[in-house]
């Protein structure tokens, strides 16, 4: 009980702040995908020359989010 | 022999439908080609979800690219941001790794906003064929609603189109009725809404001419 409320005590206002960085990066990440999904919907619907480039668009922001998630756990 | 002779029917019926989308647009003074973006495509080479084989694309419009300047300026307003408040020193009490991770943040969701705008103004299509309309809406993330109507079945194609950006710019609504009890298909905000009309009017005109000879 003791341990706990020193570890409480201990944790500084960055700290809950990267956390809530993390979680909420997480949760990006997880729209990051429903993103991709949603692209691939999308351009099932209408094929069009421009199709590869969206797709592309749509997993280069995915691996940004990724890497940032990455960034964001290891830097802060 | 029988499939021989349904393949030159077919092959009769995709040339005399070649013949007429070559005579309807070049009675509205239209040719094969892309304008504004996309917005605007004559007789383009795109398909679409549950095409027919022998459905030919004759418009693919989507809202007229000025529609995007709303949030175009909201983007490049979220792209400053983060610039102007830090050299307001607004985050001056806060470490360095926390203003760059949310700045970079900042900056992903801002890419986020802009492809989820693009995406919703480049593939909500509305695609007039040489059978039917077809209304590609997406409502939200997952969500894709798909209206058609048949050029025989439809009733009066109209236009609505007024204002000063619109004149300008030359945009307006087009809405088609049909005889079903459904809902009117309609396209917002498109391009040379009257050329549009008349298009979907003519191949309607050509359609009814057709099933009046029984072809």
């Amino acid at each position: 009980m003791e341990n706990l409320a020193n570890f409480l005590l201990g944790v500084t206002v960055f700290e809950v702040v990267k956390w809530f960085f993390v979680v909420g990066l997480v949760m990006y990440v997880a729209f990051g995908i429903v993103i991709v999904k949603q692209v691939g919907v999308m351009t099932e619907a209408v094929e069009d020359e421009f199709n590869g480039v969206v797709f592309i668009l749509a997993w280069a922001h995915l691996l940004l989010a990724v890497g940032l998630l990455i960034l964001a756990i290891v830097v802060l | 022999m029988a499939p021989k002779k349904e393949e030159e029917k077919k092959g009769a019926i995709e040339g005399w439908w070649k013949e007429t989308i070559d005579k309807i647009l070049h009675e509205t003074g239209e040719h094969p080609h892309k304008a504004l973006l996309g917005s605007y495509c004559v007789y383009p080479a795109a398909r679409f979800i549950t095409q027919q084989q022998d459905e030919e694309v004759v418009l693919l419009l989507r809202a007229h690219p000025i529609i995007n300047v709303g949030w175009i300026l909201l983007v490049i307003l979220m792209l400053l941001a983060p610039g102007i408040v830090v050299s307001l020193g607004l985050f001056a009490a806060v470490p360095g790794k926390f203003v760059i991770v949310g700045k970079l943040t900042w900056y992903l969701v801002t890419l986020m906003y802009t492809m989820e705008r693009f995406l919703y103004w480049f593939y909500s299509v509305f695609i007039v064929t040489n059978e039917r309309i077809v209304d590609i809406d997406f409502e939200n993330l997952l969500t894709r609603t798909i209206t058609y109507a048949n050029l025989n079945r439809i009733e009066e194609p109209a236009m609505i189109t007024g204002g000063f950006i619109r004149s300008i710019f030359q945009y307006g609504d087009v809405y088609v009725t049909t005889a079903s009890e459904k809902p009117s298909v309609e396209a917002l905000g498109v391009p040379y809404p009257h050329k549009v009309v008349d298009i979907i009017s003519r191949l309607s005109e050509e359609l009814e001419k057709r099933r009046e000879r029984g072809e």
